[in-house]
C-alpha cells in the first residue's frame, strides 16, 4: 500500500531516482558534488533558479556594501510595491512622489552608505530611527532636523526616558502633533512636520 | 611593464591593464587580484593553473589562451575573443561571461558555479565530464543561447537554465541533468543516450 503511494508521489519519485543515480556514482565524483552543492547553497545561501528573482542574475553577496539607493532600486525591481513606486531613485539621490506635494528630494538627510535595513517597511523605519532611537542626535542626518524639535518636547513635562521607551507606540499620535506645531514653532518647520508626517502615512 | 610587473610579483593586485599586446604572455601558476585587463591582446597566452579572483576582462583577445585548471572566482569576462580557450579542468565560481565568443572552447572537466553565460557564442564548446552547478545559458539578442552542437557529454548540470537555447544537435550522452530548465529549448538532433534527468523541464514537445 505505502510503496504504491510513494511510485505515484513525484515528490518520492524524484528522490528514488535521486537515489538511484548518486548511488551508481564514484566516490570522488559524489565528494566534489557534494562539495559544490554544499558551498553554493549552504555555506554561500545561494537561491536556486526556481526561487530565484525573474531576472536571473548572479546572486547578490553585497547586500552589507549595498547604499540606501542601491537597495531601494534592487527592492523596486524585486517587487511592484505602490508604496515603493513612489520612490524616485536617480543614481544615489533619492526622490519621493507625494500627492499633492509633487515630487520632494529626501536625499539631503541622508547619510551617503546607509546599512540596509532589515524589511520591507523601509520609509516607516527611517522614521522611527529618526524620532525614537537614543543616538539619533549624534546622526549626521538628523542633527539639523530633529534638534530645534527636541526642546520643546522636554520642556513639555516628558522626562526623555518616559519617551524613549514609548517611541514606537507614541509614532502613530505623530500626526497629531504637527497641529500645534504652526501655532507654537516658527513658520518654516510647519511644511517639513507636515512632509514627514505624510511619509509615515504613506 | 605590465609583463615586468608579471615577472617580478608572481602576478597582478589592483592593477589596471589597458591597451597591452601580451599575445602568448606566459603567466601560469600566477595570482591576479582585482585586476581590470581592457582592449589588451593576450591570445595563446598561458594562465594555466592560475588564481584569478574578483578581475574583469573586457575587449580582450583570449583566443587559444589556456586556463586550463585555473582558479577562477569572481570573474567577468566581457565582450571578450575566447574561441578555441583551454579552459579544461577550471574551477570557476560566480563568474559572467557575456557578449563573447567562446566557439569550440574547452570546459572538459571544469567545475563551474553560480556561473552565467549570455549573448555568448558556445558553437561546438566542449563541457564533457564537466560539473555545472547554478548557471545561466542566456542570449539576451537573439532570444537563445547559441550552443548548437555543444559537447555535454559525461557531464553533471544541477540547477542549470538553458531556457530557449539552441542545442541543435548537442550532445547529451551519459550526463545527469538535475533541475535543469529546458523549455523552449531547441533540441533537434541533441543526443541523449545514456542520460539522466531528474526533476527538468524539458520543452512542450518533448514531454508530450
Amino acid at each position: 500500500m505505502s510503496a504504491e503511494r510513494q511510485d505515484v508521489d513525484p515528490a518520492a519519485q524524484v528522490a528514488a531516482e535521486l537515489r538511484a543515480r548518486l548511488r551508481s556514482m564514484g566516490s570522488d565524483e559524489l565528494i566534489d558534488l557534494c562539495a559544490q552543492l554544499l558551498t553554493t547553497y549552504v555555506v554561500e545561501g545561494v537561491l536556486p533558479l526556481s526561487r530565484a528573482t525573474e531576472s536571473s542574475e548572479l546572486a547578490p553577496d553585497a547586500a552589507g556594501e549595498e547604499s540606501f539607493a542601491q537597495m531601494l532600486k534592487r527592492l523596486k525591481a524585486a517587487r511592484k510595491d505602490p508604496v515603493l513606486e513612489r520612490f524616485i531613485i536617480d543614481g544615489e539621490n533619492i526622490s519621493v512622489r507625494i500627492d499633492g506635494q509633487g515630487v520632494l528630494p529626501l536625499t539631503e538627510y541622508r547619510r551617503p552608505l546607509a546599512p540596509p535595513p532589515s524589511g520591507p517597511g523601509v520609509t516607516i523605519h527611517m522614521v522611527q530611527r529618526r524620532e525614537g532611537a537614543p543616538g539619533a542626535a549624534g546622526s549626521i542626518y538628523n542633527r539639523a532636523l530633529y534638534q530645534p524639535e527636541a526642546a520643546p518636547q522636554r520642556g513639555r513635562s516628558t522626562p526623555p526616558e518616559q519617551q524613549r521607551p514609548a517611541a514606537p507606540a507614541a509614532q502613530p499620535a505623530s500626526p497629531a502633533q504637527p497641529q500645534p506645531a504652526p501655532a507654537q514653532k516658527k513658520p518654516e518647520e510647519a511644511p517639513r512636520n507636515d512632509r514627514f508626517s505624510l511619509i509615515e502615512l504613506e | 611593464m605590465a609583463l615586468q610587473r608579471l615577472k617580478d610579483q608572481g602576478g597582478f593586485n589592483g592593477d589596471r591593464i589597458e591597451s597591452c599586446a601580451m599575445p602568448t604572455v606566459f603567466a601560469s601558476g600566477s595570482d591576479w587580484l582585482r585586476t581590470v585587463i581592457e582592449k589588451s591582446d593576450m591570445a595563446e597566452g598561458n594562465l594555466a593553473s592560475a588564481r584569478i579572483r574578483e578581475t574583469t576582462f573586457a575587449h580582450t583577445a583570449l583566443r587559444k589562451a589556456r586556463f586550463r585548471a585555473a582558479r577562477l572566482e569572481r570573474v567577468e569576462l566581457y565582450f571578450c575573443d575566447l574561441n578555441e580557450i583551454d579552459a579544461g579542468q577550471i574551477g570557476a565560481r560566480r563568474i559572467k561571461i557575456h557578449g563573447c565568443e567562446a566557439m569550440n572552447a574547452v570546459f572538459s572537466g571544469a567545475q563551474i558555479a553560480v556561473a552565467r553565460f549570455e549573448d555568448t557564442k558556445l558553437y561546438r564548446a566542449r563541457f564533457d565530464g564537466a560539473l555545472i552547478v547554478r548557471t545561466i545559458f542566456a542570449d539576451a539578442r537573439l532570444g537563445a543561447a547559441s550552443m548548437e552542437k555543444v559537447d555535454f557529454s559525461g557531464a553533471r548540470l544541477i540547477d542549470v537554465s538553458l531556457r530557449g537555447a539552441n542545442l541543435m544537435g548537442a550532445s547529451f550522452a551519459r550526463a545527469t541533468l538535475i533541475g535543469v530548465d529546458l523549455r523552449d529549448a531547441a533540441l533537434t538532433g541533441a543526443d541523449f543516450s545514456g542520460a539522466t534527468t531528474i526533476g527538468c523541464q524539458l520543452p512542450a514537445e518533448a514531454a508530450a
